[in-house]
């Protein structure tokens, strides 16, 4: 996933170092919207990073034309499929994004870096550490 | 005419209350079938279709964390309503919360642990080449004792270059920043730098993760690794310091 965090792409979210303190003595405007914050971010940027992932067709999460819900860059191979869905599930999820089984076994991470081992991988791909299964 | 409350259920869980909501969609606070809090995170359909390259990150990232300060993935819901992750409840209010809500003044001791705490995190994530990427007052919780990060919405694996966690070092100074204005009764009409009484070390602390680029020695120091850091935010905020803080500062 080298490259990922490319300087243009993740410099806007980087907080403004000269703020005045009446910034730091407000609420954010968003915040006054929102209740606990648990979990979501208010930035419009969420998809900045532009990385691409194997897309697994989500087929019944009722949401219209799943079918669209295309990869932008292919993995790096070794996704795993549902036997119960048929769906592919990205290296690493220890759950099926589409039907939601478990499955701990895909769930493989790099010893060394902490990455996600794609299924099958002897190695890891991106420091090259021997995997330990 | 009698009003009943509808219970309203999501798969197995049992929904208690909407605990937040943002551009992404809703946050529920719900309790399973053994009566244990849980978050379910109901993405909104026109989010989640617009960012579907990328809605898979979180599940991915937080399936290879384990630690008491980030939720853990319980599962995912996908059902006609809408497509849920189901994530541990982390106790506690968000520190926006303390600070606008509550009007909390944090004192040294409390930015101390809370700065600790949050950097113990931080290294765990980094050294699992996990970059946050949103943290906020917001996406800090204290439950007046542990401190949780939480939304991992934005949370991506690092490219390699040390650079990359510097998103996160910048952000984790400006939470300090919030907290060390906690107590602070001045007009706020000057950078914070210039406002805040903070000893010099502390300064170039902050200033150093906050605009490296333009900080004496800030450049050389841009590559270090969170566990300096952390060292240094203990040694600047710890003990020693402890006190200094001005007027109308606990």
């Amino acid at each position: 996933m080298s490259g990922f965090f490319s300087h243009s792409s993740s410099r806007r979210r980087y907080p403004d170092p000269n703020m005045r303190g009446a910034h730091y003595k407000k609420r954010g405007l968003f915040g006054m919207f929102s209740g606990l914050g648990s979990g979501f971010s208010s930035r419009s940027s969420r998809g900045y990073y532009g990385q691409g992932y194997p897309n697994q067709g989500y087929p019944n999460q009722g949401y219209p034309n799943p079918g669209a819900f295309q990869p932008t860059a292919p993995s790096a191979g070794g996704e795993a499929v549902c036997p119960k869905c048929g769906t592919s599930v990205p290296a690493g999820s220890k759950f099926w994004l589409s039907c939601g089984e478990k499955m701990e076994s895909n769930a493989v991470f790099c010893q060394n870096c902490g990455r996600p081992l794609p299924a099958g991988a002897k190695f890891c791909s991106e420091c090259g550490t021997p995997v330990q299964r | 005419m009698m009003c009943r409350k509808r219970i309203r259920k999501i798969a197995e869980y049992t929904v208690a209350a909407r605990i937040g909501r943002g551009r992404y969609g809703v946050c529920f606070l719900a309790h399973d079938l053994r009566g244990r809090k849980v978050v379910l995170k109901r993405f909104r359909r026109r989010m989640w279709r617009k960012n579907r390259a990328n809605n898979h990150h979180e599940a991915v990232v937080l399936s290879g964390l384990c630690h008491p300060g980030v939720p853990e993935l319980l599962g995912v819901v996908n059902e006609h309503r809408g497509y849920y992750f189901v994530l541990e409840y982390m106790e506690g209010k968000t520190l926006e919360d303390w600070l606008f809500d509550k009007k909390k003044i944090f004192s040294a001791d409390e930015i101390y642990r809370i700065g600790t705490q949050l950097y113990d995190i931080l290294e765990y994530l980094h050294s699992h080449s996990v970059v946050h990427g949103d943290i906020s007052i917001a996406n800090v919780v204290d439950d007046g004792g542990q401190v949780s990060l939480i939304d991992f919405g934005l949370a991506r694996y690092a490219g390699g270059d040390p650079e990359d966690f510097r998103l996160d070092h910048a952000r984790t100074a400006n939470v300090l920043i919030y907290l060390l204005y906690s107590g602070y009764s001045g007009k706020g009409d000057r950078p914070w730098y210039e406002e805040l009484p903070l000893t010099g070390e502390q300064r170039k602390f902050l200033l150093g993760l906050m605009k490296p680029e333009e900080t004496e020695g800030g450049e050389k120091e841009a590559g270090r690794g969170t566990a300096d850091i952390k060292s240094e935010f203990q040694k600047y905020f710890g003990d020693v310091h402890r006190g200094i803080r001005g007027e109308g500062q606990p």
